[in-house]
């Protein structure tokens, strides 16, 4: 030790001793800096799910699998199969998590996207949730078109997941841009519609096309696959009711449609979601180019009410002149919806309400998040395309937020001329 | 091969339990014919009658004592050995319901014998068993009772219980531990030898692989001593036979699942392999006593498993640890001696005799998990801390010796599990078995 050192505990004394000879307002003052200082270092290492979705930042994810079990999930991309993996996150870790290959079109090999499942192995949450996507971005290569859909619906008060976008690290090396995507989970659906005790349902596509055409009694066995359940209790009486309404919405009289199918729907709800899908040019939706896809339906607690939940919107923002009523005719629920004069009101007023908050707001998003990434994309060796595409893909998204808006209200003045 | 009888050309069951059917039918006819038929046929030519095929002074001789054997004078001598083993039994609740309670199980037929006087060969094929059909295929040369050179695929060194011939077992199955930790059949040499009048003897042997059980190892080192150290001291006569050993294995571990796995007595697996690297050392202490129609025998056995840059972070993780007992003893009601083969002094159905019985109880214990438990335990073969599982099994035996070669093994089991959510039948504990065993060999 120095000769003029103190040691801690004489400092600690003479401190103390020094605080309290000061006058009463500057001790005051003195224990309130002091309590402002351990509040905000307590409030800054609590970070909640709130801060990984902020998006103000690009975060960081560092992902440990063992080697040997990251190159078995990239040989076995097209399966399930779950790893064990430590997860880092501003210097919190999420030990002992599972993680997967996912997706459907979008597994990859080069550049997986994965399902991180915090409570596969052991029971525990990570910043309040259970499981995290990280979205490889395959089918958009402007790395924009996920992100933007999902504040534009949640910014018309539709229940979407939150995103953000991450630089991943898989063993300390970059493995590329993703985007964090919330689950739609028990965890989701407390936060957004306030309960978790009814039956989730999540759409599987597959052929031959869905419609919300009536499958008569062969519903069971058609639906089975396609409303995967997943909540924890298997739920027949889920799929019962889903299989009710739409009958119900295929066979009911005209006079009877509205207040029959809105046992099932909130229909301007409803109607809402359609409309900002079609607002988006979603192709890949409930209306979309292949039948009803990328979507949850979930059935509220002791009810027969339904509400569908946007998911996967990576195939919007294409083609600005887009029709307003994109196979609204080819769909039998909007079809027949649609027909009444007063619930196509609701679509169009709707839809205008979206062109005019995405007006200009979508753009400042946009140019926001290109700023956040471009550095990120440009260093993601496994992106699907190279830069120059990005660049292409950016532009194209960049077009159809400027020009959708326009061809939106211009549409919605002519259907209402008509 | 007075030597190889005891310990090292024994026998074991490492084949999978599993229904033969197909086969059993057609074997169960010759089956019965060779119970009916060859004890009489063994018993009507008792030493020391011959059959002489050439002349007596160094030809051909066929003989026919407690198995057929043909000897070519001095030179070379071959034995003829078989053994069947037709099985029936059930459990409660039946994790796999539909599978047929009655098999044949065992059809095993070899030679073995000696040449040259100092040559000792053996070589055996389960004609039932697809997975290791060859069992013991070895040749040994005796320098020396004390010097012995083995060479050739036999039973690794390790554990008593994995070492005793299964015609010769108490029960219809081997104990857990055994059938777990211990390695088998493998490819190797060893030295082997005794002294003291078997006071002390000795295993070291060096093979390609740890054995057909765990399947998984590379190159092994083994070694085994046992001995009867009460013969030094002064003890109670009845306690001189009492035979302790320990025994130790070393392995190379490669890299993958390849830790060893818990599976209970219907093969279901209540601890799966986990994800392991380096070496797995075995460890074995035994003790083995028999007096009169008494015995008592036991074992302490434990492997562990290094799992070297197993973690998610490629760090070194705990060991795997395998470990279990078991303390079996049994009474001949009839009084014979149980020491060296258990023969009745009066066969059932000749001289009017019911043969022997005999009454067995084993309990025995297995337990896989970590060796040390950093953080939660749970299920994964990358856990740092596993989560461990054990199974616990009572056995009640009834063993009746109808003759020298005949044996009816009726067995009751109870078998509880740790973890109820690996169990066979999810949620349950608690099972119970009957097994039956119907046994020929010569």
């Amino acid at each position: 030790m120095l000769p003029f050192q103190h040691t801690p505990s004489v400092r600690w004394k003479e401190g103390c001793a020094r605080t309290a000879k000061l006058p009463t307002h500057h001790r005051r003052q003195f224990l309130f800096s002091a309590f402002l200082l351990l509040f905000l270092i307590k409030s800054g290492s609590a970070e909640s799910s709130e801060d990984l979705f902020n998006g103000s930042f690009l975060e960081e994810l560092r992902l440990y699998v063992h080697p040997d079990d990251w190159s078995q999930l990239r040989i076995r991309y097209l399966q399930n199969n779950w790893y064990l993996a430590d997860l880092y996150w501003r210097g919190m870790t999420a030990a002992n998590v599972g993680v997967r290959s996912r997706g459907s079109g979008s597994r990859s090999s080069l550049k997986p996207g994965l399902t991180v499942r915090f409570n596969k192995y052991v029971n525990q949450q990570f910043l309040g949730l259970n499981e995290l996507v990280l979205d490889n971005s395959l089918q958009d290569p402007s790395f924009l078109r996920e992100r933007l859909s999902m504040l534009l619906f949640r910014r018309m008060g539709i229940a979407a997941p939150r995103e953000a976008y991450a630089r991943l690290y898989v063993n300390d090396e970059y493995a590329g841009l993703y985007s964090m995507v919330e689950a739609v989970d028990s965890q989701f659906l407390k936060r957004n519609l306030g309960e978790n005790n009814g039956t989730l349902h999540e759409y599987r596509w597959m052929e031959p096309q869905f419609y919300f055409e009536s499958h008569g009694d062969d519903w069971e066995r058609y639906a089975k696959a396609r409303f995967e359940i997943r909540t924890s209790q298997q739920d027949d009486f889920g799929l019962e009711t889903i299989g009710q309404m739409v009958r119900v919405t295929n066979e009911v009289l005209d006079e009877e449609f509205v207040e029959r199918v809105s046992g099932f729907l909130d229909l301007k709800q409803f109607l809402k979601q359609v409309a900002v899908e079609n607002y988006l040019a979603d192709a890949d939706g409930l209306l979309g180019l292949w039948g009803m896809n990328n979507f949850y339906l979930y059935r509220f607690a002791n009810t027969t009410r339904f509400q569908f939940i946007p998911w996967d919107k990576d195939v919007t923002l294409g083609n600005p002149g887009q029709s307003i009523w994109f196979n609204t005719d080819t769909n039998v629920l909007t079809r027949r919806v649609l027909s009444h004069r007063e619930l196509q009101e609701s679509y169009l007023d709707s839809l205008q309400q979206t062109a005019r908050e995405a007006e200009g707001w979508v753009e400042e998003e946009l140019e926001r998040a290109y700023l956040q990434i471009q550095t990120a994309v440009y260093e993601d060796s496994r992106k699907p395309a190279d830069n120059e595409q990005f660049e292409r893909a950016v532009a194209e998204v960049r077009n159809f937020v400027r020009l959708r808006g326009a061809y939106v209200l211009d549409a919605i003045e002519r259907a209402r001329n008509q | 091969m007075r030597q190889l009888s005891i310990r090292t050309f024994s026998d074991v069951v490492s084949s999978e339990y599993r229904p033969r059917q197909s086969r059993a039918t057609n074997c169960v006819c010759l089956f019965l014919a060779c119970f009916s038929y060859f004890p009489r046929i063994c018993q009507a030519q008792n030493a020391p009658q011959t059959q002489q095929i050439a002349n007596k002074e160094g030809g051909i001789r066929w003989v026919m004592k407690q198995y057929p054997s043909l000897r070519f004078g001095d030179v070379l001598r071959v034995d003829f050995r078989a053994r069947f083993q037709a099985d029936a039994g059930s459990f409660s609740p039946d994790a796999t319901p539909g599978e047929p309670s009655f098999t044949l199980h065992r059809a095993r037929f070899g030679i073995q014998g000696t040449f040259l006087k100092r040559f000792e060969y053996e070589v055996e094929r389960d004609f039932l068993d697809t997975d290791h059909p060859w069992r013991d295929v070895a040749l040994n040369y005796r320098a020396h009772r004390r010097f012995e050179i083995q060479g050739g695929r036999f039973k690794v060194p390790f554990g008593l219980d994995q070492l005793t011939r299964i015609t010769d077992f108490d029960y219809v199955f081997r104990s857990r531990v055994s059938e777990t930790v211990a390695p088998g059949r493998d490819t190797g040499l060893m030295a082997h030898g005794r002294f003291f009048k078997r006071g002390l003897t000795y295993q070291v042997g060096a093979f390609a692989h740890d054995g057909d059980n765990a399947g998984t190892g590379q190159r092994t080192l083994a070694a085994r001593f046992t001995g009867t150290p009460l013969h030094l001291f002064p003890a109670p006569h009845r306690l001189k036979g009492l035979r302790i050993g320990f025994a130790v294995v070393h392995s190379e571990l490669p890299e993958g699942l390849n830790g060893l796995r818990g599976r209970t007595l219907s093969r279901d697996t209540f601890f799966n392999r986990v994800f392991v690297n380096g070496t797995r050392l075995r460890l074995g202490a035994e003790l083995d006593w028999s007096s009169g129609p008494f015995s008592v025998k036991g074992e302490l056995l434990q492997a562990s498993d290094t799992r070297h840059g197993q973690g998610v972070r490629a760090q070194d993780l705990p060991n795997l640890v395998s470990r279990g007992w078991y303390l079996s003893g049994t009474w001949v009601v009839t009084g014979e001696k149980k020491a060296r083969g258990l023969e009745p002094r009066r066969a059932f159905l000749r001289d009017g005799g019911w043969g022997a019985v005999e009454l067995a109880l084993r309990c025995e214990e297995l337990r896989l998990g970590s060796s040390s438990h950093p953080g939660p335990a749970f299920v994964h073969p990358r856990a740092a801390n596993l989560l461990g599982n054990s199974q616990q099994i009572w056995t009640f035996g009834l063993n009746w010796y109808l003759n020298r070669h005949t044996k009816i093994q009726a067995n009751a089991v109870r078998e509880s599990l740790e973890d109820i959510l690996r169990s066979p039948v999810p949620g349950q504990k608690l099972f119970w078995g009957q097994f039956a065993r119907l046994q020929l060999a010569f």
